[in-house]
This record gives C-alpha cells, sequence and structure tokens, in this order.
C-alpha cells in the first residue's frame, strides 16, 4: 500500500515539469553559481576594480600606481585628478574601492611623524572587503616594487630614532638609493637584483587538495541539504490534498490508515532526496573535481543520513499545519531561515559566534559539517557519523512525530 | 425500515440511537436507521440536518457520544479490514494528474484488492461504466461526468456490501446523473446496500426504495418513499398557492392562521383534504383581507413537498 503512495508522487512529480525543473535543474545551476563565485574565485584571484587618484603626481607616486596596474588582480579602471572625483566612482559602484595619494599627506619616504598617512584606501560600505584586500596589495606593492622609497623612510627613521648619520653616511646612503631605483624609462617590475624586500608572509593550503575543491564541496553539501528541503515542501504538503479532496475519506473505508500516507510520502521523499543529492555531487565530481568515488561510503552514509532528516522534518512540519497552503507557506520561511542560519547561504565562520551556535539547531549545519568530514581525505570515518547520527534522529524523530499526529485526522 | 434480513445474514448497515455532540450543536441525535441488501436509502433533509455526518459516523471518521454502528454484524473497525464498506465522497476524490487506469490501480490498492485481482476488476469495472476506450486518459482530461463515474467506480473495486455516496451527482448535467443513477440501480440489483446523502429528490423519489429524512440532527422520518410521503400527506393533496408580492407580516399571519407553510419567498403550501371550491373561498377570503394570489394549483404530494412538510423547510430548490 505504501508503494501505492509512493508511484501517486512519482507520477504527480513526472508530471510536473516545474517540479522537477525545481527539483533537478535550479539545485544544480545554483550549486555551480555557487562553485564559481567560491570555488573558482576564492583567495588571491578575487578580481578588484580600482579608482585611482594621484594628487602627488611625483616619480614615486607614479611607481606606485604603474605598480599597481601591473596586478593581474586588480583592474585600474580610472586615474582621476583628485579625492574627490575617486569618491563619487566609488560611491557610484563604478570601482570597489579607490587609491588615493593625496597631497599634504606625509611624503611616501617618511615612515614616522605627524601628518597623513600617504595613501589613503576609499572604500564602499556595501564592499568593504575590498578596501582590506587593496590595502593589502598597495602596502605589499610599496615594500617589493618601491624598495627604494621604503628605504629611505628607513633611513631617516634609523637617523631619527637610533643612531644619527653623518652628513657622509646620509650622502653615500642617497647615492644608492637613487641607483637602486629604475632609471626614466624602465618598466615598474620587482628588480630582478635582489635589491627588493623579500615578503615576510607566505601562505599554504591546510589541505592536500586545492582549497577551491573544499569550496565546491562544501557548497555541494550546502545547496545539497538546501534544495532537498524546499524540494520536500510540496511532497509532504499533497498529504492536506489528500485530506481535502476526500481521498483520505476514501482510503480510510479500507485497511489503510493516515500511517500509510505518511509512511508512503517519508519513503518518496527520502528517494527524492538521495537523487537530487547524486545529481549534485556528481557535477561536482565531474565538473569540478571533488573525489567524491574516493570517499563513497562515508558520502554514502551522510547522504541517506540528510535524505531520512528532510522527508521526516518537512512531514512533521506540514502535518502540524491545517492546510496545504499554510503548510507550504510555514515551510518555506522555515528552509529559508534554517538555510541561512545553518550556513547553506553563507558560511557559517563568517556568522557572529551566537548565531554560529543557533546553526547546530538546524539540519543544514549537520548535513555540512558531515559533508565535509565525509569528502575530506584522510579524515576518520568517526568524523561524519556523529553529525550524521544527528541527522537520523532528526528524520526518524520528525517521521514518527508526523505519524503520530496525523492519526488526528482520522477520527474526529 | 428496510424488510427483516434473509436467514441470519446481517444487515450491511445497522445504525443504532446514535448521537453526537460537537461543541454547542447536537450533530445526531439519536439517530437509527437500517439498509438491507439490495436497497438503495436517501438521506435527505436541509443542509446542517447531518446526513453528511451521519455519513462520516458509518465510515468511521467521527466518533459517536452514544449508540453504535454495525456493518455486516461488524464494527467499523472490523468492517474496514474486510473491505464491508465503500465511499464516494462528494467531492472527486481521485488524482487530476493520473490517468483513469492509475487512478483505479492506486486506489484499488490503498482499499486492499489483490493485486491479481485488481487488473480483472478495473477491466470489468471500466466497462460497466462505460470508460473503457478512456482508460489511459488522464482524469483532468475528461467531462464532469466522466469523473463522476471514476469517483464512483474507485469506491467500487473492492466489491463493498455497503457504499456510501455523498450527493454524487453535484456538478454534473441531466444526462451524466440519469446515467450516474444506472450504474447505481445495477449496483442495487446485484445486492449491494447504497445510502446516498442528496439534495436531489425527485431523483431519490424515483430510484431509491427508502428515504430517511433528517432534521436538526434527528430523523423525523423514515421508510419507503411512498410512507414517508403519506404520513407528510395524510389527506392525499396539496395545495400550493404563490402570492402575488412577498408577504408583509399581515400577509404572513393570514397565510399561517389556514395553516399554510411557507416554502419559498411567495409560496405557501399545505396538505388538503377539502373539496376544490373550498380552495376557491380561501381565495376570496384572502382577497378580501389584502392578499393578493398569483396562482393556485391543486397537486399530489411528492416527496420535495413531504420534506418540506416535515422539516419545515423548503427543499430541493423549492421556489
Amino acid at each position: 500500500m505504501r508503494a501505492a503512495v509512493v508511484r501517486v508522487l512519482l507520477l504527480q512529480l513526472w508530471r510536473d515539469r516545474g517540479a522537477l525543473v525545481m527539483g533537478f535543474v535550479l539545485p544544480v545551476v545554483v550549486f555551480v553559481v555557487f562553485a564559481a563565485i567560491f570555488g573558482g574565485a576564492s583567495g588571491n584571484t578575487l578580481l578588484l576594480r580600482v579608482v585611482v587618484a594621484d594628487e602627488l603626481q611625483t616619480a614615486e607616486s607614479r611607481r606606485l600606481v604603474e605598480a599597481l596596474s601591473t596586478l593581474k588582480t586588480v583592474t585600474v579602471t580610472a586615474q582621476v585628478p583628485a579625492r574627490a572625483a575617486a569618491e563619487q566612482v566609488v560611491a557610484e559602484g563604478a570601482a570597489d574601492a579607490g587609491l588615493v595619494l593625496p597631497a599634504g599627506a606625509r611624503p611616501l619616504t617618511q615612515l614616522a611623524g605627524d601628518g597623513e598617512p600617504p595613501m589613503l584606501v576609499l572604500t564602499h560600505p556595501a564592499r568593504s572587503v575590498a578596501g582590506s584586500l587593496l590595502a593589502g596589495h598597495v602596502e605589499r606593492l610599496y615594500y617589493e616594487r618601491l624598495p627604494d622609497v621604503a628605504l629611505r623612510g628607513v633611513v631617516s627613521l634609523v637617523d631619527a630614532l637610533v643612531v644619527p648619520l653623518t652628513d657622509d653616511q646620509k650622502t653615500e646612503a642617497d647615492r644608492q638609493l637613487a641607483a637602486m631605483a629604475p632609471q626614466p624609462g624602465e618598466p615598474a617590475d620587482a628588480p630582478e637584483d635582489g635589491t627588493t624586500m623579500a615578503p615576510m608572509v607566505a601562505q599554504a593550503p591546510a589541505t592536500t587538495r586545492g582549497a577551491s575543491i573544499d569550496e565546491v564541496a562544501y557548497y555541494a553539501g550546502s545547496v545539497a541539504i538546501l534544495f532537498v528541503l524546499l524540494a520536500a515542501v510540496h511532497g509532504a504538503a499533497s498529504l492536506h490534498d489528500d485530506v481535502a479532496s476526500g481521498v483520505v475519506d476514501r482510503v480510510l473505508t479500507g485497511p489503510a490508515t493516515l500511517a500509510t500516507l505518511v509512511d508512503g510520502r517519508a519513503v518518496f521523499l527520502a528517494g527524492q532526496a538521495l537523487l537530487q543529492v547524486l545529481v549534485i555531487f556528481a557535477v561536482a565530481w565531474l565538473g569540478y573535481g571533488v573525489d567524491v568515488p574516493a570517499r563513497l561510503g562515508p558520502w554514502a552514509i551522510v547522504t541517506v543520513a540528510v535524505a531520512v532528516a528532510s522527508a521526516g522534518l518537512m512531514l512533521l512540519v506540514s502535518v502540524l499545519c491545517r492546510s496545504a497552503q499554510q503548510a507550504v507557506a510555514v515551510s518555506n520561511v522555515a528552509v529559508l531561515v534554517v538555510s541561512a542560519v545553518g550556513g547553506s547561504m553563507v558560511p557559517r565562520f563568517l556568522m557572529p559566534l551566537w548565531l554560529q551556535q543557533m546553526g547546530w539547531l538546524t539540519p543544514n549545519a549537520w548535513a555540512i559539517d558531515a559533508y565535509g568530514e565525509a569528502l575530506r581525505a584522510g579524515s576518520a570515518w568517526s568524523g561524519m557519523l556523529r553529525p550524521s547520527l544527528v541527522l537520523l534522529v532528526i528524520g526518524l524523530g520528525g517521521w514518527l512525530l508526523a505519524r503520530q499526529l496525523a492519526r488526528r485526522w482520522e477520527t474526529r | 425500515m428496510s424488510d427483516a434480513p434473509a436467514g441470519n445474514l446481517p444487515w450491511p448497515l445497522e445504525v443504532t440511537g446514535v448521537s453526537r455532540r460537537i461543541g454547542e450543536r447536537q450533530v445526531l441525535d439519536d439517530v437509527s436507521l437500517t439498509v438491507g441488501r439490495g436497497r438503495m436509502c436517501a438521506l435527505v433533509g436541509p443542509n446542517g440536518a447531518g446526513k453528511t455526518s451521519l455519513l462520516r459516523v458509518i465510515s468511521g471518521r467521527l466518533r459517536t457520544d452514544r449508540g453504535q454502528v454495525q456493518l455486516l454484524g461488524q464494527s467499523i473497525g472490523e468492517a474496514r479490514q474486510h473491505g464491508v464498506l465503500g465511499l464516494v465522497p462528494q467531492d472527486l476524490a481521485v488524482y487530476p494528474s493520473l490517468t483513469i487506469r492509475e487512478n483505479l490501480e492506486v486506489l484499488g490498492t490503498l482499499a486492499g484488492v489483490a493485486r491479481r485481482a485488481l487488473s480483472d476488476r478495473i477491466r470489468e469495472s471500466l466497462q460497466w461504466a462505460g470508460l473503457a476506450d478512456r482508460a489511459e486518459h488522464r482524469l483532468s482530461s475528461l467531462s464532469g461526468g466522466m469523473k463522476r463515474r471514476v469517483n464512483l467506480i474507485a469506491g467500487l473495486l473492492h466489491q463493498p456490501s455497503l457504499l456510501l455516496l455523498d450527493e454524487p451527482t453535484v456538478g454534473v448535467d441531466a444526462a451524466s446523473e440519469g446515467r450516474l443513477y444506472v450504474l447505481l440501480s445495477s449496483l442495487r440489483a446485484s445486492g449491494m446496500g447504497i445510502v446516498l446523502a442528496t439534495h436531489h429528490l425527485d431523483d431519490a423519489a424515483a430510484c431509491c426504495d427508502d428515504v430517511v429524512v433528517m432534521h436538526e440532527g434527528r430523523v423525523v422520518a423514515s421508510g419507503a418513499v411512498s410512507e414517508v410521503v403519506a404520513r407528510a400527506f395524510p389527506e392525499g393533496r396539496e395545495v400550493v398557492v404563490l402570492l402575488a408580492d412577498v408577504p408583509g407580516d399581515r400577509s404572513v399571519s393570514v397565510m399561517q392562521r389556514d395553516a399554510f407553510r411557507q416554502i419559498g419567498a411567495r409560496t405557501w403550501a399545505r396538505a388538503w383534504s377539502a373539496s376544490l371550491a373550498d380552495v376557491d373561498r380561501l381565495e376570496a377570503d384572502w382577497l378580501a383581507a389584502g392578499v393578493v394570489v398569483a396562482e393556485t394549483r391543486v397537486r399530489q404530494p411528492s416527496l420535495r413537498g413531504a420534506v418540506a412538510v416535515l422539516t419545515g423547510h423548503a427543499a430541493g430548490g423549492e421556489s
């Protein structure tokens, strides 16, 4: 009898193109977009559009601007004469951030002392991270591409704060530093003779795989749980349609019960979820190199847990509602909220601590955690067992409660 | 109501002293009825009389405060397990996006029909209902009458002994309605007990063996259709008066003085055993009292009129 319920839902899904697209095409599209944003463009490949206002127009300031233009991750979209014009460009969104070399500020060669800093980064409130990235780039360029300018500052600093230099020493330092500076017509690339400052900070991946693949795996998991929950909304709410149409009245004259209808839906929703997750991770594997086959066992366990959790939870929400319309509306809102809090839309580490803690009340956080553990090369199985167990308890608990609550419709 | 069951065979339906209160309202009050094999019984009465509530009690969807229901001598729970009861809800309790065959396969399975027998039952049912050539059509593409027939046969696949129908002809044209009653008559002929809640009193009078008139949760009359009509009209005839205008207070008091009951905005009726000349005398009295009559008819009483008399309500679209 449960198979008959599964068959009805399968046929209804198969003949509803909108639901098919929502359930199996849209998740892949969203995942691909997320993967492109966060996987392909992670870390130092994030492109910045920058406007520059060089009010100094000195040889040093021009070298700095030229050095900035050579960076692959930065596009100088405009050079304007003054700060006000640069502020307008940033405010209008034509550039992500702006660099101003203001007149009247400390010279580039002065590392200490009063006065405004010699470099000013303009930011937009909606893109403040772009300002931080540009500040980092500029600071690095200052030491790497303009070492003679930086050293002039160091010399004056030593003279003022460490040990006074004699006139001869100052003259010799001037001569050496002038020789370090590129001659007119030379490119602003870093000097190849070693007369530059070596980077003090290096970056290295924490995993054996590429960081972008981890990002892709993360978003495959987060998108999967989001759309698995969303797709379960209509199947779960269809129980109300059966009540309203009289199908339940008809069915209850025979040996079947409402538990039969709930069970059939649970099986269908879990199966639908398995298929959705399979499609998303197949794209992650084939398109982005997430090595699912190498971790097939843990991945399969997590996927079953996710499918059971989504089916049980959505059935419970639906049975708690009074009509199909109410169930769909409440479920959609609930899915969006738990997905936002649980990390399906924005990684949880970017959230305030209290919100990160709240995330553990959502299936999304457990699912993302479980997939992270399941797909991390070399991780122990025990890592994904705990979140998988939590998901299974959520799902089975929701299903049993839904079964029990639905019985109230049998006899009034 | 029905004749005593033959031998020791139990009634398909036996309702005894059923009562149910929901909130402040007594939706069923000491209701009793029986339906025999091969009998079609109409449940009639105005809206809110308790017809649907009674059907819900019989199908086990509504608990009783008192009384009991037996189906073929079994409790409702036992009867469900044995497929004694079939139900045809008022709404189309089928899946619009599925074909007729798919619907019948699914609903037959849920009704407990074994897979081996199901395909034969579906084939026979489709032929019986004249839908064999539409088996692969989706419900959403069918006419209202065809959908009603699918709704009917979906309740019959498990071959119940008692069939409950709640307004089975709502929203269908006269031809489809007639065809549905032909099908019900053939079911009755096969020995099935049928209970039909309906507002279509003329059809009920024409097709049903028995009628149960309900009002405010109580059975106010039951028996063969002719018996119920005779109980409402012991004098054998009925006078129906159509007034020229909607009556004011004075006209109402005049009509009520003469034992007429209002069955429509301008329509009044009463049982009548006197001569036609007495009707003329009444009209003259009314005219003197300022009550103008547009038309007067003396007719053989109908079930429609009987229900109006017994419940005090115009029924079945009387106007």
